[in-house]
């Protein structure tokens, strides 16, 4: 992780400002606050930002303008704030090009969690040729298309292998059902939500020790899913 | 049986429909002398009384009656449907208008007096039982803001404290929107295809902010995906395990299973409790119901009250039964259309 990086934080709550503040300076993170879209903008055009934590009730506008703002210029990784019943703006702001999301109320661990691993996957190099990703006791090998699990081969059917070779390319990313879909299946499959269910279901059983208590394959409520690996 | 039901869930439609055929044996019998414009009075009164209770259907059904009724015995010519006079087709008319302005307004008063009271009872809660965990936060915060130099242990004490009780806070919150959203009667279930074992992760992911769930055995023997409403359907596995952990003895495994049932899915959950529940498996699934000796353990008696208005929006059956000091509830959820995970 980057100890210098900078934070813009686009949130109106006063109380919330300060507490990303306290707690994004406690680890070493440069912080930027706006309390509204215009004023973020201008800080985005003159500030070089590493990532965006931002807030999607903003008094004068719809946050989700901003990250359509922002990701025309910049990929920095956008991480949204969001109420618990937002789902469908979580799941649209996905679908615009935000990177994550974390609802609130939120413990700061929590926070710097997603926060450190949006650096890891933007610090890593996007246009190098990958032969092998690994995850864990998880390593797949892009060339053969194989997966070795604690070093034992697991038969993947082939929309299987697709599904998690995206999730495997995603890693600690929090990826949509509509976006999964999309990708792994195809334009037009973006509401076949069995599916989905179906292949994770199969694939919690090849890779979860218990698949009632995933390490590895987490479930997003409402949102998606995410291939979460601590190392 | 089945008419004794019928009778009780249409009293007031039977008791309307009473009081039309009483006015109408006054009105044939005093017909010379009380003229048509006293008759439509007459006649009105069934379909205010039916309209006061706000079923517009009805009170359309209710009034065309009326109309025919009044039509066929007292506008001339007398035992026809016919009509000559223009005015006597517009008091038919204006028989159906009255009925469904009164109706609407009647509708209109009544979401307003089910909100006003669900405000009431959500102010108690407010005042009950957020209170008391917002003043534990309270205390701890202003001791340790206020007293600089309390020892290593206090202080640690009083930060986990405030956390316990904030998740606490979140989860009483998390019911109480659920359960206005549930009980205006307007939620619509958002149906999708739903995996047990997805549905499961995440109760137990959320349960584990709080409890050690390494007690809870889960066993899923059903290999279809199940047409239902996803988010509510892990509201009613977090509140059905949160339950058994609250109320269970310490220690003591909880059992957790989903199983192919005849025309459905069974959902069966078990855990030891002692003799308190025997009293309570009657009423546990009532709003806002807490067992006399259940003060210590927090809450507000709504969790089980949202698992059976969930299974209910899924048409399905919850019940309860205490045996050998063991609680067990069980649901069951029928099923119209499945998908096999292979």
């Amino acid at each position: 992780m980057n100890p210098l990086a900078t934070v813009l934080i686009i949130e109106d709550d006063i109380a919330v400002q300060r507490l990303l503040t306290i707690a994004l300076q406690e680890y070493q993170f440069k912080t930027i606050v706006c309390g509204t879209k215009e004023e973020a903008l201008k800080v985005f055009k003159l500030y070089p930002i590493d990532l965006v934590l931002l807030d999607l009730g903003l008094p004068d506008d719809d946050g989700k303008t901003v990250i359509q703002f922002v990701r025309k210029i910049s990929s920095s990784p956008i991480i949204i704030l969001s109420a618990r019943d937002h789902e469908n703006e979580i799941v649209q702001c996905l679908n615009l090009g935000a990177d994550d999301y974390i609802t609130k109320p939120f413990s700061t661990k929590e926070l710097l969690a997603r926060l450190q691993a949006n650096f890891r996957r933007s610090a890593q190099p996007q246009d190098m040729e990958l032969t092998m990703l690994e995850c864990g006791d998880i390593k797949l090998d892009l060339s053969a298309r194989s997966v070795l699990f604690h070093e034992q081969f697991v038969k993947l059917a082939p929309k299987e292998y697709k599904l998690f070779e995206y999730l495997m390319r995603n890693i600690n990313c929090t990826l949509s059902h509509q976006q999964i879909l999309k990708q792994v299946w195809g334009i037009g499959y973006q509401n076949e939500m069995q599916y989905l269910r179906t292949h994770i279901n199969v694939l919690r059983n090849k890779f979860e020790t218990d698949p009632t208590r995933p390490i590895y394959i987490k479930t997003i409520h409402g949102i998606g899913y995410r291939l979460e690996c601590c190392s | 049986m089945n008419i004794k039901r019928f009778v009780q869930k249409h009293a007031y439609l039977l008791e309307v429909l009473g009081i039309l055929v009483v006015m109408t044996i006054l009105g044939v019998a005093f017909r010379d002398s009380l003229g048509l414009v006293n008759l439509a009075l007459l006649h009105l009164i069934p379909i205010l009384l039916i309209a006061v209770s706000g079923n517009v259907r009805l009170t359309m059904v209710i009034a065309i009656l009326c109309i025919v009724i009044f039509n066929f015995l007292y506008i001339p010519p007398l035992y026809t449907f016919k009509i000559y006079d223009y005015a006597h087709i517009w008091s038919l008319f204006i028989f159906i208008l009255f009925g469904y302005v009164i109706a609407r307004q009647a509708k209109n008063l009544q979401l307003k007096y089910r909100e006003s009271q669900m405000r009431e009872v959500l102010l108690d809660i407010v005042s009950h039982d957020l209170k008391t965990p917002l003043s534990s936060i309270y205390g701890s915060a202003s001791l340790l803001v206020d007293e600089k130099k309390l020892p290593k242990e206090t202080q640690e004490h009083l930060y986990r404290e405030i956390l316990k009780t904030s998740i606490g806070m979140k989860k009483l919150i998390t019911n109480l929107l659920d359960n206005s959203r549930l009980k205006d009667g307007t939620a619509k279930p958002n149906l999708e295809w739903c995996d047990f074992n997805d549905i499961i992760v995440v109760a137990i992911e959320e349960l584990s902010l709080e409890y050690d769930t390494d007690f809870i055995d889960i066993k899923i023997a059903y290999p279809y995906l199940f047409w239902g409403d996803n988010a509510l359907l892990v509201r009613l596995f977090f509140n059905l395990l949160d339950n058994a952990l609250k109320y269970s003895n310490e220690g003591e495994h909880i059992v957790c299973k989903v199983d192919e049932a005849e025309g459905g899915v069974k959902i069966v959950i078990i855990n030891s409790c002692k003799s308190q529940c025997e009293q309570k498996v009657d009423r546990m699934f009532e709003r806002f119901y807490r067992h006399k000796e259940d003060q210590d353990i927090s809450g507000a008696g709504l969790g089980l009250a949202i698992c059976r208005n969930i299974v209910k929006i899924h048409h399905g059956k919850i019940n309860a039964s205490w045996e050998n000091e063991t609680l067990s509830i069980e649901v069951l959820l029928p099923v119209s259309q499945k998908v096999v995970i292979v």
